[in-house]
């Protein structure tokens, strides 16, 4: 039976939990605005900026979803060590899906909440590799509109998957229902909620 | 910033983490659906409510070390409640806390936008009293709720057109209905409807807390807020035929002041930091 060593997570718990939402605020009210986030470190594959999130936003109240490769015994031991979250098997219960771009669960089956309760759709944590204000190599350009932007603002991401571009493009939920999109790459965050309208460069 | 300034036995800014956490969530979601009012689990504060315990309860999720804490009451830094909560936060979270508005990173306000145009990075806190709307024409939760969800909001133009009828103007003065985002109808707080276009793509964030009610809802910056009105009814602000007896102000908002037992009265700044300044500036002119 192997150990699985369990890691620091915040240095300082108060202090920290309150700097990650408040960059997470900042994105989620000014879409595709590039924060820093590193108040936490690595953990296996879960990058600082993914890592910072779970250990703000996560604990006992709320139920997250896994996808490969982070539903492995040292991702899921520290959140529920750090957080005291509750794993789900069932991707549309989770109030929280971590995934990476490239292992999207079908978008479909996640929460959405209801009309009278559209708060109660599920937030969707997305790792990438790169964020960035202007074009990278390999990188969809999105523009975006909408509340939290004064005219447009435009967000470069690496290796979108075409299944979350049309997402975001095509909107298929009626407003007020829809995905609230975290991007986490490295250290750095940024956010699409459902209010923002995106067309591709 | 010093943690010594902080009260002892207390955590940073009185909340426990768990509460705070579940408060941060609700405020994701509540700027990420303009003008939706999320439920969150409001909790008892050290202070009865109608004192802006929804308020506080939202600057003590969001207030960091590094925040500058500004507390308004009717506009007024210098009122028992506005003195108080400023107090409460500085004992507690030891951040610096000010008068002016440019200063602050954090207001918290009871009933009044300051007259200074606000900055991008401020974040505006309301105390809201009742957060619905519609309760005073529908009282029940699950209807209002059915309302949103479907926007029906003739009824609101209704009770505003009975105005018309009635006075010949719309004559509701304060917590004057908006239309967030072009999609949800939200309750401003009971501010003066002087105060309704300043929300208007504001530059700033503005989150609300009603504690009683147990509700939180925000307008992200830049967003579309419209005042509810009519093509041959447009809306329109209060103006005074008086200025501030104080500055001689003839732009800001006014409160009436009774003077003595005879009915003498003088019209004065609600805003106390923006007359203090004008005041300040007229001295260095002279």
């Amino acid at each position: 039976m192997n150990s699985i060593a369990l890691q620091i997570g915040f240095q300082e718990p108060v202090t920290d939990a309150q700097q990650v939402f408040r960059s997470l605020l900042k994105v989620m009210s000014e879409p595709g605005v590039i924060e820093s986030l590193d108040q936490a470190t690595t953990l296996e594959t879960l990058c600082p900026a993914a890592f910072s999130t779970c250990l703000a936003l996560l604990d006992s109240t709320t139920r997250i979803w896994l996808a490969e490769p982070f539903n492995s015994d040292a991702v899921a031991k520290n959140l529920s060590f750090h957080t005291g979250c509750r794993l789900t098997q069932t991707v549309g219960e989770a109030d929280f899906v971590l995934c990476r771009a490239d292992q999207l669960p079908q978008l479909d089956q996640l929460k959405r909440g209801s009309a009278e309760y559209p708060d109660r759709g599920c937030t969707l944590l997305v790792q990438v590799d790169q964020i960035s204000d202007t074009a990278l190599p390999e990188s969809t350009v999105l523009r975006l509109q909408g509340p939290g932007i004064p005219g447009q603002r435009t967000l470069a991401i690496s290796s979108l998957p075409r299944e979350l571009i049309h997402y975001l493009t095509g909107r298929p939920d009626p407003f007020p229902l829809g995905l609230d999109i975290v991007l986490l790459a490295d250290n750095v965050v940024t956010a699409i909620p459902r209010t923002t309208r995106v067309e591709v460069n | 910033m010093n943690p010594q300034t902080i009260r002892e036995g207390y955590n940073f800014a009185y909340l426990d983490e768990q509460t705070k956490r579940m408060i941060r969530r609700a405020l994701l979601k509540a700027v990420a659906i303009p003008g939706y009012q999320v439920p969150f689990g409001g909790r008892e504060m050290p202070m009865p409510y109608g004192w802006g315990t929804g308020g506080m309860q939202v600057t003590a999720a969001v207030i960091g070390e590094n925040d500058c804490l500004k507390v308004i009451d009717q506009g007024a830094d210098d009122t028992t409640n506005a003195v108080s909560i400023r107090a409460f936060f500085r004992d507690l979270t030891g951040v610096r806390t000010t008068e002016k508005t440019e200063e602050a990173t954090l207001i918290q306000t009871r009933h009044r936008i300051p007259e200074k145009p606000l900055q991008a990075g401020q974040v505006l806190v309301y105390q809201v009293p009742i957060p619905e709307p519609l309760r005073f024409i529908e009282p029940s939760e699950v209807e209002t709720r059915k309302m949103h969800a479907l926007e029906d909001y003739g009824v609101m133009h209704i009770k505003l057109y009975e105005d018309i009828a009635q006075f010949g103007h719309i004559a509701t003065a304060y917590a004057y209905p908006v239309l967030v985002n072009g999609r949800y109808v939200m309750d401003p707080s009971p501010i003066p409807k002087f105060d309704n276009p300043k929300m208007d793509n504001s530059p700033a964030l503005q989150l609300f807390g009603a504690g009683r009610e147990k509700r939180i809802y925000a307008i992200p910056p830049y967003t579309d807020v419209k005042s509810l009105d009519f093509e041959d009814h447009p809306f329109e602000v209060q103006r005074w035929e008086q200025c501030c007896a104080i500055c001689g102000s003839d732009e800001s908002f006014l409160d009436e002041v009774i003077m003595d037992d005879q009915g003498a009265h003088e019209f004065i700044c609600s805003d106390t930091d923006y007359c203090r300044e004008r005041m300040a500036n007229l001295e260095v002119t002279a």
